[in-house]
């Protein structure tokens, strides 16, 4: 500006010089010119020696504006190009040409277009035209992303940022490029993971979803969409309670509270309707934590086990099934002894009713032995009543309840069932039951089927043997293995006794040593002994017959 | 028929069932006596009067038929009404075929069993009264001599006096008089009484 202004006087002073008059032929005159113009140079070298001094000052200072930046440019990692309005290259840094492949000065004179695809260059110089001719900018100036051309033909990820400067009317444009190959690979490696990751939630059959602490959904994946008929926009910051029936989401929320609470993975098994059928789930929560190691949400994998869960419901119900077919066969065969049982307190109630009958119409019935009559009517009633109960509840095709059994009444409730069977049979019946067992836990009718057949397979093992020898003892005992308190059931008889093959495959199913067994009593026993946490065995007697074995876990 | 005269026993093991059968068959008037078991009875000393059994099948240790088979045995006739709680046919035969009376299935009916043991005690008297009248003529026929024996079954296999005598090797009049003897001593008041005291002495037709 100063060199501008000072040309100005300049020119303003030769000027006047060129209109000074023309030197008068006195002295005098030419004198005064003279000193005029004197005065006038002088003034402008002056000015010329002002300028000259603001001028060096100024170069001083733009010298070492310019090693400044030259020392930056230079040590730069990143490239740094400056180019004309006309998108020639006017300055590249060394970084710069490490980028795309050149000397630095190689670059010079060369337009910017060369370090681009061919496809993008008509867009380049079609937007610097607009902006030139607009100041309209089709991309932001700050950290751009754009393609760029390796000298040898490889094209590769750059981030640009721009700065522009006009002089004298021109603009300038300064470019500070980045190579981002390493940060969009990492970038494109992470959005990949994402994906997977996403694709893999998405796709699985598992239900899953995310919620922050306060269990305010975060994210479900597409089965949870899937399945509950929502979007995963819309469960964001609501709860279970605006998805699932009050009680259902109250579980959800103490699940979710403990696994809050404990801090670690645990595992639940969730009901919860979807579609008007309730669907039962075995879920995994756990929390996830930011890098301080801070929980900051609440994550659930949950599988659908609502076929797994019919299919052992219907594999019990078979097998209960099962075992009503078995328990009714082996009561099929003490039905004469269940009748026995039956008739001879219905016997005593007829005689006791037609003995009474009698004696009001002969008028000798005496009050006081009448009333001890009717109360043996009554018990005798109930006496039969009883054993009716017992047999329709071991009739019954019932699932298994589970309940504290004494095993002492499990047999006091089977032996009248059977009694006859023996007295008929000239069995000796002996019987330990101690009053101080501990309690088992488990079914009765069940429990009762086990003692029913191995007593049964006793009797029926004793057939073949002289009346004088056949004897039958149940004992039941506590018994300590492994550490834990077990109540021992022991059915021993004198009968034909077990060959080795036999109790190979006594308790296999459809293995039958009776013409007439299925083959089923045995095996439905042990599994029943082992649903009961409990264990169930045989052996031969040193001399005659054999001994059952099976041991409940007593419930302390 | 005289009822003090009779009595009807019970062996019965369970205790309601026997106090309520000996109280029923005890309203009627008849006399009982029960047992628990089959050895309670034998071991009792019991009356000498027309009686029947009435006795379940299923005992322990020695069952009804076991009894049944043991009283036979060692001569003991009384008839037996058979009872059980749940009869099956081969108890049935087996106990009807050793004699029993009668074979009633629990609950029975009062009318059934009332009538069985009339039936029964009458038959045990008749069978008393014929037993009775076998050992009068038993007693008679120990009374003969042996002579008179011998004339006495040779005589109701129908021969003639005539014959005895060859047969014998005496005369016709000695064989006469032991004839006498005979048809008095065993009280018989024609040549067929004589004839069916041998039938039922078992000495028809025999021969020495």
């Amino acid at each position: 500006m100063k060199v501008i202004a000072l040309m100005e006087r300049i020119v303003a002073a030769r000027q006047r010089l060129t209109e000074l008059p023309e030197p008068s032929n006195g002295p005098a005159g030419t004198e005064s010119q003279v000193r005029q113009a004197v005065r006038l140079l002088s003034s402008v070298l002056g000015e010329l020696e002002t300028v000259a001094k603001e001028s060096k000052r100024e170069e001083e200072a733009v010298s070492e504006n310019e090693s400044r930046f030259e020392i930056l440019a230079e040590t730069a990692t990143d490239g740094i190009f400056s180019i004309d309005d006309q998108s020639t290259i006017r300055y590249a840094n060394p970084a710069a040409g490490l980028l795309f492949g050149y000397e630095p000065n190689e670059m010079l004179g060369n337009t910017l277009t060369s370090l681009m695809p061919e496809r993008l260059r008509q867009i380049h110089l079609t937007s610097v035209r607009r902006y030139l001719s607009t100041g309209q900018r089709h991309v932001g100036w700050r950290a751009v992303e754009l393609i760029g051309l390796h000298k040898s033909g490889r094209e590769f990820p750059i981030e640009v940022s721009f700065g522009e400067a006009i002089h004298n009317g021109r603009h300038f444009f300064t470019g500070i490029v980045r190579d981002v190959t390493d940060r969009k690979r990492s970038e494109e490696a992470l959005r990949t993971s994402e994906q997977r990751l996403q694709a893999i939630v998405d796709n699985t059959t598992a239900v899953i979803f995310i919620k922050d602490l306060e269990l305010r959904y975060l994210l479900i994946n597409r089965e949870y969409e899937r399945l509950f008929g929502i979007g995963r926009e819309q469960v964001q910051g609501r709860t279970d309670f605006d998805f699932h029936p009050h009680d259902v989401a109250e579980t959800l929320r103490a699940n979710d509270r403990q696994v809050i609470e404990i801090g670690g993975p645990t595992q639940f098994e969730e009901v919860v309707p979807s579609k008007g059928s309730a669907r039962h789930y075995v879920v995994v929560k756990f929390l996830l934590r930011d890098q301080a190691n801070e929980p900051y949400a609440i994550c659930g994998i949950a599988t659908d086990i609502t076929e797994l869960k019919q299919a052992q419901e219907d594999l019990r119900s078979t097998e209960a099934e099962l075992a009503h077919i078995t328990r009714v066969m082996t009561m099929g065969e003490i039905t004469s002894s269940i009748a026995h049982e039956i008739n001879q307190p219905l016997g005593t109630i007829v005689n006791y009713g037609n003995a009474c009958l009698r004696l009001l119409r002969t008028g000798s019935a005496d009050l006081a032995e009448m009333a001890s009559v009717l109360s043996e009517i009554v018990n005798n009633a109930n006496r039969a009543s009883t054993i009716i109960a017992r047999i329709r509840a071991l009739s019954k095709k019932a699932l298994p309840e589970v309940a504290v059994l004494k095993v002492e009444d499990l047999v006091a409730e089977i032996l009248p069932l059977i009694r006859n069977e023996l007295t008929r049979r000239r069995i000796v019946l002996k019987t330990a039951l101690p009053g101080d067992l501990p309690p088992v836990l488990g079914d009765r009718i069940q429990l009762q089927q086990v003692l029913l057949n191995l007593v049964m397979n006793s009797v029926e093992a004793m057939h073949q043997v002289p009346e004088d020898r056949r004897q039958l003892s149940v004992e039941a005992e506590s018994h300590i293995s492994e550490g834990k308190e077990f109540v021992l059931v022991t059915v021993t008889d004198s009968g034909i006794g077990l060959k080795a093959e036999d109790l190979q495959k006594l308790f296999q199913a459809f293995y039958t040593t009776k013409a007439e067994g299925m083959g089923m009593g045995l095996a439905i026993c042990r599994s029943i002994v082992g649903a009961h946490g409990g264990r169930l065995w045989a052996e031969p007697n040193a001399e005659l017959g054999a001994t059952f074995q099976f041991m409940l876990p007593a419930q302390t | 028929m005289t009822m003090a005269e009779t009595i009807v026993f019970i062996i019965e093991d369970d205790p309601p069932f026997r106090r309520s059968t000996e109280m029923l068959i005890g309203s009627t008037g008849l006399s009982v006596q029960a047992f628990s078991s089959a050895e309670e009875f034998l071991r009792s000393r019991r009356p000498d009067v027309p009686s029947c059994l009435v006795l379940d099948v299923r005992l322990p240790h020695l069952s009804g038929l076991d009894l049944q088979r043991e009283l036979a045995k060692t001569g003991v006739q009384i008839p037996i009404i058979f009872i059980t709680g749940h009869g099956d046919i081969p108890m049935t035969v087996q106990a009807m075929k050793a004699g029993a009376s009668e074979f009633l299935t629990k609950p029975f009916r009062e009318q059934d069993l009332l009538d069985a043991i009339h039936r029964a005690i009458n038959f045990d008297r008749a069978a008393r009264l014929q037993r009775a009248k076998l050992e009068d003529l038993r007693r008679r026929y120990h009374s003969l001599t042996a002579r008179e024996r011998e004339v006495m079954s040779l005589v109701v296999t129908g021969m003639l006096n005539k014959q005895v005598a060859i047969e014998l090797g005496t005369t016709e009049k000695t064989i006469k008089v032991h004839r006498g003897h005979v048809m008095q001593k065993i009280g018989a008041r024609s040549f067929a009484d004589l004839v069916r005291a041998a039938e039922k002495l078992g000495i028809f037709g025999r021969t020495s």
